[in-house]
């Protein structure tokens, strides 16, 4: 478990405009508010606050051949694992065992995150909350063990065991049982990869509507056979690394993790003295209505314009946008063009992939980037996009490459799309000053 | 802000639409499937992967084409011309969503020639939000698109996330509902978990949710209003008589309604089972006397849609009996989701059947 941050200064949460589309101004009510006090994360380039900030700062990546099931066959067999992290080693009550993998991913990390909140279940088991994980593909191992099973035999009943844990609404419920929770709202999100922001919107509006006091929101996923044959298939795997905006990128790179954060209104957390790390400002949800694969332009950037005019915040206002940046030929552009559209003659603020360091980590990986982003606010720097080589006249923006940058980060912009054209995108506030974009901006644009 | 629901579709055992459902549930009688072992309740006209009531839905997953011709069946049954594509809001889901499409690529990779020689089709189908893309797709709905699972309870959740959406002024109007498709696998599954109904089901509802000023501008009777949903969690089996009673109350509370004013419950356990004696328990310390019933004696037990049954059946039973109070649909499933919601009756106009 990492240091609990200290807090910050209400001064610095309070926004001079913040207008929703609902035409409720939060800003004056502090129950309305929604803030983040806490996350627990696990991924492939560090597991935990400190692991975690020390592999953005360093610029790992977390590639590396599959080593969880056997990939053999495969043309090329690079993921982003989480090899060095146990979920018994932070689970208190939840036996892993039983739970189910992905499930006890998302159980470790619930634990992580109420232990750096602060937040005693024990002191809201009588209050209302709320736990949402988003996925992409839920039980995944323990799915791709049944399909092994029934390889042996067709049509026999699978063991009970097996059978029991397959239900991809066990995500929310695994770390509802580790948390000893009782009024709590337990549901899985599998809106794919913008389940992770998803589940964070989710818990905002649930929060807001006065139907929860306090929300555990973020995902998980594990790498697997069936979105790895998938994708090799498609031709939508990147062979060794993930490079977002480069001219020889070759795809995407499935990563193992699971990131939640613990968000609760502005009240709750000054009431029990909570550290606040960020207030979620604002959000929008979309869907492009079009092809289950290829993204349209048009809506992403509608969604981020949603969003910022959710928040109530210029496009100027933003310090650094977290675009999904898969690495795929198709997305980058698409998504770089959706970015410029919302701009329009003004340049963008830098423009950060952190796939390219834990990998697609799909239903968790909007989570795990507001994560990326807290962090950034509070220790004053910009991740890089590494595994970067030779720009692309297709992508032209300022990807922080390779090597993190000291910036001042008082309001970030995550992006998270999904199969079938689902969009989340978020607007995040933390401390710091306001201001001018940090003057290292756009030199390697 | 008050959220309603105003529109229902529904695909059961009792036949594909409104209509059908709405009269083989007065009928009171079980849709059984003749000459199968174990029992089940099919949908009687879907065939393979097509579904027609209205359009044709063509998809690799079976639960996937019963659910967007649901949604199709609904959007043919009320016009939404007056809500823009982008504040068209999606919320499906089910408790096993795309388990099927997920096996036989998973499954397809461990057989051939190299894992990755797979059916590339399945693959979207294998990803569990694909339903609700493929109802944005095919009737352009660019709203907020959510796909939610928490088991039994999942129609519920729906129903809740929908609501919110409206509330949070996201969307104008939501499809919100609930799937469950029979396959062999399920009821391996079932079987192997122990959790064998007496007779299992399939199907979808799915609910327009709208605010009350937008439902009465366009002339869109409500049907039935939420006055409180409720959702908890129990860890160990001992403790879900506990769980439900917990719910339960608290909806009362929430909704401002006494035992007094509640005319019917629509429970929602698994048959048979500790979980259906401990619903039967909640109910009878909570409101004793109060008329029961039960979807799965009917349409058969349809897991991950039971709950929006559960909602089904109320609007059908506020719709049959006008002068009828409150209604509370129960809901319980074995993972440990609990939730109940408290419904107002609505207008008196017939529901329109799609």
């Amino acid at each position: 478990m990492g240091p609990v941050s200290p807090p910050i200064p209400e001064a610095a949460l309070t926004s001079p405009r913040v207008l929703h589309t609902n035409g409720k101004n939060w800003s004056d009510d502090p129950t309305g508010r929604v803030v983040v006090t806490g996350f627990g994360v696990i991924s492939s380039i560090g597991s935990g606050r400190a692991e975690f900030l020390a592999g953005l700062q360093e610029g790992r990546c977390g590639a590396k051949p599959i080593s969880k099931w056997d990939a053999t066959g495969f043309p090329h067999d690079h993921a982003c694992e989480v090899t060095d992290f146990d979920p018994a080693s932070v689970l208190e009550r939840l036996d892993p065992k039983g739970s189910g993998q992905v499930a006890a991913l998302a159980a470790a990390a619930s634990r992580m995150a109420v232990r750096e909140a602060g937040l005693d279940p024990a002191a809201v088991r009588d209050e209302a909350g709320l736990i949402a994980v988003g996925t992409t593909c839920g039980q995944s191992l323990d799915l791709d063990a049944l399909a092994e099973v029934e390889l042996r035999e067709p049509d026999a009943v699978p063991p009970g065991d097996l059978a029991r844990l397959l239900q991809p609404g066990r995500l929310a419920t695994a770390a509802a049982a580790e948390l000893d929770l009782r009024d709590v709202e337990t549901l899985t999100i599998p809106t794919a990869c913008a389940a992770g922001n998803y589940a964070i919107s989710y818990g905002v509006d649930a929060i807001r509507a006065g139907d929860a006091e306090y929300a555990i929101c973020g995902g998980a996923d594990s790498v697997n056979r069936m979105a790895f044959a998938g994708f090799v298939r498609m031709g939508a795997m990147a062979h060794e690394r993930c490079r977002p905006f480069d001219r020889e990128r070759d795809g995407t790179m499935w990563g193992e993790g699971a990131a939640m954060l613990v968000l609760e209104s502005l009240d709750h957390a000054r009431r029990r003295g909570a550290p606040i790390l960020a207030e979620v400002l604002g959000l929008h949800l979309n869907c492009d209505a079009d092809h289950p694969t290829a993204p349209v332009r048009e809506r992403v950037a509608e969604c981020m314009a949603g969003a910022l005019a959710d928040a109530g915040v210029d496009a100027a206002e933003l310090d650094v946008i977290f675009a999904h940046a898969t690495g795929t030929r198709a997305s980058d552009p698409m998504e770089v063009g959706a970015i410029r559209d919302v701009f329009g003659e003004r340049p963008p603020p830098p423009v950060v992939g952190v796939k390219s360091m834990i990998g697609h980590t799909m239903g968790a990986v909007g989570a795990h980037t507001a994560i990326a982003a807290l962090l950034a606010m509070q220790h004053r720097f910009l991740p890089p996009t590494v595994n970067f080589r030779e720009p692309d006249p297709d992508c032209q923006v300022d990807c922080v490459p390779n090597v993190a940058r000291p910036a001042a980060v008082r309001t970030a912009l995550v992006n998270s799309l999904g199969f079938g054209g689902n969009n989340a995108t978020l607007v995040l506030r933390g401390p710091g000053e306001a201001g001018p974009h940090p003057e290292a901006r756009g030199a390697e644009a | 802000m008050n959220v309603v629901i105003s529109g229902l579709a529904v695909v059961s055992p009792f036949g594909l639409g409104t209509g059908p459902f709405a009269a083989g549930w007065r009928a009171a009688r079980p849709a059984v499937s003749p000459g199968e072992a174990p029992p089940v309740a099919r949908l009687p006209e879907l065939t393979g992967d097509d579904f027609t009531p209205n359009r044709r839905v063509r998809l690799k997953e079976r639960s996937s084409a019963l659910a967007v011709g649901t949604v199709g069946a609904l959007l043919a049954a009320y016009d939404l011309g007056d809500v823009p594509a982008a504040r068209r809001g999606v919320v499906l889901g089910s408790a096993l969503a795309s388990l099927d499409s997920y096996l036989a690529v998973s499954g397809g990779s461990l057989a051939g020639a190299k894992p990755h020689f797979i059916d590339h089709n399945l693959m979207p189908p294998g990803i569990m939000n694909y339903t609700s893309s493929q109802a944005a797709i095919r009737f352009d709905l660019r709203g907020p698109n959510v796909t939610v699972t928490s088991g039994r309870a999942t129609g519920l959740t729906a129903l809740g996330c929908a609501r919110r959406l409206v509330a949070a002024g996201r969307a104008d109007a939501v499809l919100a509902g609930a799937f469950e498709a029979i396959s062999p696998r399920r009821l391996r599954l079932e079987t192997a978990a122990d959790r064998a109904p007496a007779l299992t089901g399939e199907g979808c509802c799915v609910f327009l949710v709208e605010t009350a000023e937008s439902a009465e501008r366009a002339g869109r009777r409500v049907l039935a209003t939420p006055l409180a949903l409720t959702a908890g969690y129990f860890p160990e089996p001992d403790e879900g008589r506990a769980a439900l009673h917990r719910v339960v109350t608290r909806a009362l509370r929430q909704a401002g309604v006494t035992a007094g004013d509640v005319a019917t419950v629509v429970r929602g356990a698994a048959a048979p089972g500790r979980y259906a004696d401990d619903e039967t328990a909640v109910l009878a310390d909570v409101l004793p006397g109060v008329r029961v019933l039960d979807p799965a004696t009917r349409v058969g037990d349809t897991y991950g849609a039971s709950a929006a049954f559960g909602v089904a059946a109320a609007l059908v039973e506020a719709d049959t009996e006008p002068s009828a109070g409150v209604t509370l649909v129960t809901s319980i499933d074995p993972d440990g989701q609990v939730a109940c919601a408290v419904l107002a009756p609505g207008s008196r106009v017939p529901i329109p059947v799609g």
